[in-house]
């Protein structure tokens, strides 16, 4: 060592003397970022070492172990192969699980709402004759199950309970075609009995042909079969047809018969209500507008537009506003009596006060006061007549009706100059009733 | 061909005291630090950098050469506000170059002796911008032309300035 600092003495000296300074320099200077010029340069100079360093140290690593070492690479991969195998069937187990699960609280659900009481089954197989349809349940006599007993699903119905073993119970489905059910149509509530075929569908005897039936029409146990309670949903009508007597109506099923899982089997059955059918609100009827009144209408008569406008019709807006008084809709009998009641006024006479046997009012006579009445002919056929002022008291209007000869013009004229509101005031109502008709705008005629 | 550090041109009977090495490593700086407040294109030249390739050259040694020119090179720095030892590295080398060559050529006489100050000043330039640059992280340009004639400058002043010095030596 010494002898080569002696041999490149020169050489060495330089080196000393700017490294120094190197140093010196590097100290004192700092970066924009406040890292001394030092600090980088060592950094700048190891960094580069490092970087490879570290690649040759990877690149070693990386092919001893991906390319060297593989010793347990077979087995590690076999154990994984089989790890996937079983992740995948207990996958599948818990997808099943998962599904049964929520297929059970849904039935555990309906169990709550039905009134009938219920143990919960689950299928487990099928009956070996395949022209029919059974089922076998996991539940027998040990848990209290009974040949008869109804099956049921959350949908509807299923079947009924041919035999119970001690563990297991065979089911009959209602599609089995020696199966039969009391059925109930929803809206005609006509009963019958809905018998299998063997297929998916089952088929409605007893329903005659006067029943209106439709498709879509729901079906419920009618409990006339003593077997399935009464209310219990069985499905809804597909097709119909026309038998000789009875209908031909074919019901689908709501339980799905061919993929039973989890049933419920109903111990002790309860009726419950049928549904209520919903029935269709008829609309409101409005008779249609009379008539307009013709001229020469008699005092009392009104036309449909005198009567109140119904509740909920609005004003028109072009039309006349509409009066806070209308006069009370009128019938023939009520304008008769007003008309009697204003004769009787005119004479003097209280209705309801007279002694029997008193003198009645001479009704035969007009009220020419009244531009309606004094039109017309009398109720006795006889013209009214203009009254005459001056030659009337009202004790003339208590004569009797055969005593009073002629004397249209003072039972007018009293009519007229009668000192009783009475009549003056019924006269006069009856008035701007026809005023107030001719006032009013006639509605177009009905075509 | 001789060995590295072997000298083949002997040892100048005469050479600067010191004292007067000392004066006038300080006038140089002085003046670089004075005259340009007055004249600004002296500014461009470095008279620091001329005194130290005298002294590097005189001295007919590369240890002495290189420390003479770190010495005024830090000294230098020391009169600037930038990083001390920039300088230092510029001259420690330029030193050193000095101090090696005058093993092996005659540095006596003037002709010779500014054709290396010009050599050297480029040296200079050319160090001065790799450490600015490289080691510093500044955004320098070196202007070609510029140097050359700057080069040219301090070749030309070198006549003048080791005359002066020249007649400073003591003569044995």
């Amino acid at each position: 060592m010494l002898e080569f600092f002696s041999r490149y003495r020169n050489v060495s000296a330089l080196v000393a003397v700017l490294f120094l300074q190197f140093i010196l320099l590097g100290y004192q200077v700092k970066r924009n970022d406040d890292v001394r010029v030092l600090r980088v340069w060592t950094v700048a100079a190891i960094t580069p070492i490092e970087i490879a360093l570290n690649a040759v140290s990877s690149f070693v690593t990386a092919t001893w172990q991906e390319y060297v070492w593989l010793g347990d690479a077979r087995e590690q991969n076999q154990q994984l192969r089989e790890r996937v195998s079983r992740l995948k069937l207990e996958n599948q187990e818990f997808r099943r699980a998962l599904t049964r699960s929520g297929r059970e609280a849904d039935l555990v659900e309906f169990q709550t709402k039905i009134l009938s009481e219920s143990i919960l089954a689950e299928a487990i197989g099928r009956g070996s004759n395949p022209n029919s349809r059974e089922i076998f349940l996991d539940k027998g006599s040990r848990h209290g199950v009974k040949s008869g007993m109804p099956v049921i699903t959350s949908d509807g119905i299923a079947g009924n309970v041919q035999a119970a073993y001690g563990g297991a119970s065979l089911v009959r489905l209602i599609s089995d075609a020696d199966a039969g059910v009391g059925i109930v149509l929803e809206d005609s509530r006509a009963r019958g009995v809905m018998k299998g075929t063997g297929s998916g569908e089952c088929r409605i005897d007893y329903i005659g042909d006067e029943i209106a039936v439709r498709v879509g029409e729901k079906v419920f146990t009618s409990g006339d079969d003593r077997i399935y309670p009464k209310g219990l949903a069985v499905g809804e009508v597909t097709r119909l047809g026309k038998g000789t007597d009875f209908q031909q109506i074919y019901v689908r099923p709501f339980a799905a018969l061919d993929r039973l899982d989890d049933v419920l089997i109903l111990t002790a059955g309860i009726h419950q209500e049928l549904p209520e059918i919903p029935r269709p609100q008829p609309p409101d009827y409005l008779m249609p507008s009379p008539p307009p009144i013709q001229g020469g209408a008699g005092a009392g008569e009104f036309s449909g537009n005198d009567l109140e406008p119904s509740r909920g019709e609005r004003p028109r807006p072009d039309g006349p506003s509409p009066r806070r008084k209308r006069p009370v809709p009128m019938t023939d009998a009520d304008r008769l009596k007003e008309r009697y009641r204003a004769i009787g006024a005119a004479q003097g006479h209280r209705f309801g006060e007279g002694e029997p046997g008193s003198p009645a009012p001479d009704f035969n006579i007009g009220l020419a006061a009244s531009p309606g009445v004094g039109d017309q002919p009398g109720i006795g056929g006889q013209p009214a007549s203009a009254p005459t002022a001056g030659d009337g008291d009202a004790e003339s209007a208590d004569r009797p009706a055969d005593s009073a000869a002629a004397s249209e013009s003072s039972v007018d004229e009293s009519a007229a100059n009668s000192s009783s509101v009475e009549p003056q005031a019924a006269q006069s109502s009856l008035e701007r009733s026809i005023e107030e008709d001719q006032s009013i705008p006639q509605a177009p005629a009905p075509q | 061909m001789h060995a590295a550090g072997s000298p083949v041109i002997a040892r100048d009977a005469g050479s600067l005291g010191p004292l007067v090495s000392v004066a006038a490593v300080v006038a140089a700086l002085a003046l670089q630090v004075y005259l340009p407040q007055y004249f600004g294109f002296i500014g461009n030249l470095d008279l620091p950098l001329l005194v130290a390739v005298y002294l590097a050259l005189m001295s007919r040694s590369a240890i002495v050469g290189l420390l003479i020119g770190a010495v005024i090179g830090i000294a230098q720095d020391s009169l600037t506000d930038g990083p001390v030892g920039v300088f230092g590295i510029l001259k420690t080398v330029i030193g050193y170059l000095a101090g090696t060559i005058s093993l092996y050529i005659e540095v006596d006489y003037p002709g010779a002796r500014s054709v290396l100050v010009a050599l050297f000043f480029l040296i200079h330039q050319i160090l001065f911008w790799i450490v600015e640059t490289v080691l510093l992280g500044s955004e320098i340009s070196i202007q070609l032309v510029l140097t050359l004639i700057l080069a040219a400058a301090h070749a030309g002043l070198s006549l003048a300035v080791f005359r002066l010095l020249d007649g400073l030596k003591k003569t044995p």
